[in-house]
């Protein structure tokens, strides 16, 4: 609010007052109807949903992306004491199942961040003000997101730069498992008792990767494909899933999703 | 400004912890006073909106909060009965990330973070982390962080525990001026203390519902007529506490005991009315809490 206007809602207060200001009754509804003009002049200068975010890694966004660093080094380490250092060895067969395998470990450490409100008992404090809950939620999938892509660029640049492999097999085996094990991460965090949210999201991850290997040891047909056109809508509707879902516990008011 | 809180309910699977509640909350400091268990702190999740209620609705200035969504939580302050903090977080720290959470400006939110560390006396303790904090030291944390957005609306659960009595009485004072600027603060506590001297009203509530709402001096005319001053043999206490509901006791030279009590018709021989006090009426409505006081 500029200060023009909040002059002119002063005028408006004034001119509106029906009991004189020379009584006491009226000198106390013009002094309230200045503090509510201030106070309304001061809370419409908040900061905007982006501005939050920008915040946020300052307080969540450098434990997020250390951890994010810590993972995909620990990726890296495994194989290369795995392979000995040969990663010639890895390539062609055994790839699409590490491919998967490294979507579930990236998504690893976005899980304590989703439930870092109820660990710490602040989710209540966090529901009760402005940006509720579902906006710090959202801010800190956003600052996972980034950091994921981050990641997933790396590890794509390295494997099709680095190891001369066909970019259709690797983005299809690394992020069309990315994009669902995210949604459904998000999902449970959404629906299901933040108290459980934890257990069950590393319960799906592992499960994920125990699938990928039974695939690969019983049913190899499954990593012989390559990204098309309907694996980028998959990948699209999990991003749009999760948005709706999002805006969905953002309109309910939220009140109970994360507390 | 006023919050009405509108036949307000919850239910937990089978138990009723807030029944029916109607309230008309206007500026001013209101003591929510309420025995363990006595449906106090649903009351005020719900007013948060931080609880769902099973039935009624809570308005602020004839709008539903739940309708009213970011901009009712914009004027509102909370200081949860029990909060947490992220274990790396100094004082700082955590008011700067409340303040963020409150959508405050930079520039706003570090002025109010002075002001406020200054008026809550935690300046030196600034860059210390909260987790090494004394008791009352995290409490008035809170306390400050309730206080970050000027809120119109400021709940309090249970704000004085752990504080000392010199901490109280600061609190006390604090709140009173904030309330007296069209403000409606709304303190939760089973120490009547507390709210005795600052409370514009007083709402009592058990078993989930509202009891009695009214002034200081309105709501102690409850028990007018009930409160008395006697003194009994040193020897015969414990025979007295059996039969009576005594509220305090004094031990005197001469190897008596004053006591102060609670009963319809007096229960010491030559014992004189007193003049009650809230404390006596809370412990007249809760006679189970007479414990709770002794243990504090």
């Amino acid at each position: 609010m500029k200060k023009s206007e909040i002059e002119s809602g002063l005028r408006k207060c004034f001119s509106e007052n029906t009991v004189p200001d020379a009584v006491r009754g009226g000198r106390e509804n013009l002094i309230l109807a200045a503090r509510q003009a201030y106070r309304t002049a001061v809370r419409e200068k908040r900061i905007s949903f982006w501005q939050f975010v920008l915040y946020q890694i300052k307080f969540t966004g450098r434990s997020i992306w250390g951890t994010q660093i810590a993972v995909l080094a620990a990726i890296y380490l495994t194989l290369y004491i795995t392979v000995n250092g040969d990663f010639a060895y890895l390539w062609n067969r055994r790839l699409p199942v590490l491919l998967c395998f490294s979507s579930v470990f990236l998504l690893l450490p976005a899980l304590p961040a989703i439930v870092r409100s109820l660990r710490y008992g602040m989710a209540e404090l966090e529901q009760a003000s402005r940006f509720s809950s579902i906006h710090l939620l959202t801010a800190r999938l956003v600052i996972i997101s980034a950091g994921d892509i981050l990641m997933l660029a790396v590890l794509t640049a390295g494997i099709v730069l680095g190891m001369g492999q066909s970019l259709g097999a690797v983005v299809l085996y690394l992020l069309v498992p990315f994009f669902l094990l995210g949604s459904i991460y998000i999902t449970i965090a959404l629906h299901v008792d933040v108290q459980h949210v934890l257990k069950i999201c590393l319960a799906v991850g592992m499960g994920a990767a125990l699938l990928f290997w039974l695939l690969f040891q019983y049913h190899y047909g499954f990593y012989e494909h390559s990204f098309q056109t309907g694996w980028a809508a998959v990948c699209a509707a999990a991003v749009i899933c999760d948005i709706i879902q999002l805006r969905r516990a953002e309109r309910k008011g939220a009140a109970e999703v994360l507390l | 400004m006023e919050l009405i809180i509108d036949d307000l309910s919850k239910k937990f699977k089978d138990k009723e912890a807030v029944s029916h509640v109607s309230l008309k909350l206007t500026p001013g400091v209101w003591g929510l006073l309420g025995a363990n268990g006595a449906g106090k702190t649903t009351l005020m999740r719900m007013l948060g909106g931080t609880l769902k209620p099973t039935g009624g609705r809570v308005l602020y200035d004839g709008i539903s909060i739940q309708v009213l969504g970011e901009k009712y939580r914009d004027i509102f302050g909370y200081l949860p009965q029990e909060f947490g903090f992220y274990p790396e977080f100094t004082v700082r720290d955590y008011l700067e990330y409340m303040a963020v959470l409150k959508g405050l400006p930079k520039r706003r939110s570090k002025e109010k973070i002075e002001e406020l560390l200054e008026r809550m006396t935690l300046s030196d303790v600034r860059k210390k982390k909260i987790a090494k904090l004394s008791g009352g030291m995290k409490r008035r944390v809170g306390i400050a962080q309730a206080l970050l957005n000027e809120p119109e609306v400021l709940i309090l659960d249970e704000p004085t525990s752990g504080l000392d009595p010199g901490e109280r009485v600061r609190f006390r004072n604090l709140l009173s001026e904030f309330a007296s600027h069209d403000r409606i603060v709304l303190i939760s506590t089973h120490i009547v203390s507390d709210v005795e001297y600052i409370a514009t009203c007083n709402a009592v509530m058990k078993g989930g519902k509202i009891q009695a709402v009214g002034t200081t001096e309105e709501l102690v005319t409850l028990v007018n007529g009930k409160v008395w001053n006697g003194t009994i043999p040193a020897g015969q206490l414990a025979e007295y506490e059996n039969r009576l509901q005594i509220v305090n006791l004094r031990n005197e030279a001469d190897g008596r005991i004053s006591v102060r009590y609670l009963a319809e018709k007096p229960g010491i021989e030559d014992s004189v009315p007193a003049v009650p006090r809230l404390e006596d009426l809370y412990l007249w409505m809760f006679p189970e809490s007479r414990f709770d006081k002794e243990a504090d």
